[in-house]
């Protein structure tokens, strides 16, 4: 086997959709008659047309992963249909060599009154494959879904993560040269999850494998290169995999929440690394390993006398990841009735690649009720060579002895 | 593993002037697979249909049964009078209504089928003729019954064997087909537009009026007889049920005209599904 064999080969793909509903069934209805009298459609936008896919390229070799990332709508389903041989491009050329197989919905064919065995044989067939073949392969795919005592069980009493299972399970037998990916392993539990990639991985060394996700440790896991999309078109195309992964984040904060409850505070004026957040710089960012510093301003209700003030950081899935709590003693801060100034230095961020946000929260006293809570006061991207799975990359060395 | 066993394939713009002769060529390509796993789909609606029904069958009868048992009462206690019949009234208009059923059914099921299936369009590549394919399957399921039904009618009035009606399943197969290419024709633009499906159904009703079910074809001139003389539907069930009573003992020519046409309309059918296949996935989206 050559390693060198490009499996996949895309030139300047374009796709446009109509946005008003009736127009695109128009649409639709010229087209059909259009194709049936072998009339070339018209490349120019028509009334209520945009490109969803615009002037995609790239190639890909057996062995190699592209991932395919970006917000929701950026076009990265559109391209992937496209590549699936459901729809045409309106533009450009696609060329795939070998045995195509697609991983965009798991379980088709299902139908949820026939048992999880008969199951297999429906979605099996779906998916190219002949009563032989299911035959021979069946108790291999019970094994593999790890769900054998509901095999016999109508399938609409399955949970979601059970039909997920069942439906990758016979995916899974699949020995493609070409795999596409599209978003299926997102449910299912952590468990099923992880077998999941070791089964790609395996896939992967004789197969091109096209990869679509928003989990970015999963793309930074096994892409080798990665098309950043934005409305359609290649924001940022290259083998650099963190620096899509970086820009793409970049695009993904949101403004700091203003939502906050209690009465007995109110934030003044919040600066990290001495730059100012305000609604038109909510973030910075930060590289790994560097010192934060957290500036803070709150007018307190002057009857608390010693507040305390704590933070909390999250990372992008809302995950609470670490804390920061005062280890002075409690009178250390007091109120003076003016505004409170703190300072919260955070030497050497052991933070991974990503995007982080600060929650804020205030008590009366050491220990007492919260008088004020803030979901995102601030955020932070943390700029970093590698990315991992976890929000924590610990700081430290490894020594031969 | 080499690159010169792997056949590659080629995605781009289509409508090229060659696209019905390629579409052509692809269709053959597929009939196996198609057919595979057109297989797997109608025994996994069929299982599926019948495990959540206790009366199963029975929906295949009832229709035509109860249209032709208004008529047979109708006709007996004289509030209508359709005439005089070559055979017994309860077995003309019993073979009648269950040729009429099989048509209907035809026609529904190309969009049926298809749109049962909708959410796999957009999702997964597959054979598209395969929904097709386990239409016509579960069309030909389906007359089982009927002819068990027509087979009982015909002992009771005690048809006797006849040559001409070793002609009758093709007579079957022609109604089916015909009924198949007006839905197949009706598909693509069905599927993008649901007025079409609500229109057979409003339509096939007050057609089966137009056509010699339920009564005998007129023989006299005039509109309606000249009507009858153009309806191919019409023309295709009075040949079936002469064969099958006895009463047509060769194939008429229009018979065979109105067959002709049909095959050309269903080959249209095909190549028309097959080529706004891709354009109407796209408009589904999902």
């Amino acid at each position: 086997m050559t390693n060198n064999e490009i499996l996949v080969k895309v030139e300047g793909v374009s796709k446009k959709f109509s946005r008003d509903l009736k127009k695109s069934l128009w649409y639709g209805l010229k087209d059909i008659s259009g194709a049936m009298l072998g009339i070339k459609p018209t490349k120019k936008l028509r009334k209520t047309e945009f490109w969803a896919v615009r002037d995609i390229s790239f190639t890909l070799k057996r062995g190699e992963c592209i991932g395919l990332i970006g917000h929701n709508g950026a076009g990265k389903s559109t391209l992937l249909k496209i590549l699936n041989g459901l729809i045409p491009p309106d533009e450009g050329r696609i060329e795939m060599t070998g045995r195509i197989s697609a991983l965009i919905e798991l379980g088709a064919g299902f139908n949820p009154i026939l048992t999880g065995r008969e199951n297999i044989y429906n979605n099996g067939a779906v998916l190219g494959f002949s009563q032989a073949e299911i035959d021979a392969k069946i108790d291999e795919i019970i094994e593999f879904s790890e769900i054998s005592d509901f095999i016999d069980t109508p399938v609409q009493n399955y949970s979601s993560g059970m039909k997920v299972r069942l439906g990758f399970a016979v995916a899974a037998q699949m020995e493609p040269d070409v795999l596409i990916i599209d978003e299926v392993l997102a449910v299912g539990d952590l468990g099923f999850v992880l077998k999941c990639f070791n089964r790609i991985d395996s896939l992967l060394q004789n197969s091109a494998l096209i990869f679509v996700s928003h989990s970015m440790p999963q793309v930074a896991r096994i892409c080798s290169q990665v098309v950043l999309m934005d409305k359609g078109l290649a924001k940022y195309q290259g083998t650099n995999v963190s620096e899509g992964i970086d820009q793409y984040y970049s695009k993904f904060t949101t403004e700091n929440s203003m939502s906050f409850h209690g009465d007995g505070a109110r934030l003044q004026k919040v600066s990290l690394n001495n730059i100012l957040i305000d609604p038109a710089n909510y973030f910075i960012q930060l590289k790994r390993l560097r010192d934060l510093t957290i500036s803070i301003e709150i007018a307190i209700n002057k009857e608390i006398l010693t507040p305390e003030i704590s933070l909390g950081f999250f990372d992008k899935e809302m995950r609470s990841i670490a804390n920061f709590i005062r280890e002075e003693s409690a009178e250390k801060l007091k109120n003076d009735g003016s505004v409170v100034k703190v300072k919260v230095t955070i030497p050497r961020v052991q933070f991974s690649k990503g995007i982080y946000s600060i929650a804020l929260s205030i008590s009366n006293r050491r220990g007492g009720k919260v008088i004020y809570r803030q979901q995102s006061i601030a955020q932070f991207q943390v700029i970093a060579e590698h990315h991992v799975w976890a929000s924590f990359q610990l700081d430290g060395i490894m020594e031969q002895v | 593993m080499t690159t010169k066993n792997l056949k590659v394939i080629i995605y781009q713009p289509n409508a090229s002037n060659a696209a019905f002769f390629a579409s052509l060529l692809a269709i053959i390509k597929d009939i196996k697979p198609a057919h595979e796993l057109a297989v797997r789909l109608f025994i996994r609606d069929i299982k599926a249909q019948y495990r959540q029904s206790f009366l199963g069958f029975f929906w295949v009868l009832i229709p035509p049964l109860l249209t032709a048992g208004l008529w047979i009462f109708l006709n007996n206690n004289r509030i209508v009078n359709v005439g005089e019949t070559d055979i017994p009234y309860p077995l003309f208009v019993m073979i009648g209504t269950m040729l009429w059923q099989m048509f209907a059914e035809s026609v529904n099921q190309p969009l049926a089928s298809v749109k049962s299936n909708k959410s796999m369009l957009t999702k997964i590549n597959f054979p598209r003729e395969a929904l097709l394919l386990s239409g016509f399957y579960t069309i030909t399921f389906n007359l089982g019954p009927k002819l068990l039904v027509l087979a009982a009618a015909c002992y009771a009035f005690d048809i006797q064997w006849n040559v001409s009606q070793l002609y009758f399943p093709l007579g079957i197969l022609m109604v089916c087909l015909i009924g198949f290419a007006i839905g197949l024709i009706l598909t693509p633009i069905g599927l993008l537009i649901n007025d079409v499906a609500r229109g057979i159904g409003v339509i096939l009703p007050f057609a089966m009026y137009l056509t010699p079910v339920i009564y005998p074809a007129p023989t006299t001139t005039g509109y309606f007889a000249f009507l009858m003389q153009y309806n191919p539907v019409a023309i295709l069930i009075t040949a079936s049920r002469g064969w099958l009573s006895g009463q047509v003992s060769s194939i008429p020519h229009e018979f065979m005209s109105v067959s002709s046409i049909t095959l050309l309309f269903l080959l249209i059918g095909v190549l028309a599904y097959r080529i706004s296949m891709p354009i109407i996935t796209e408009r589904f989206g999902g």
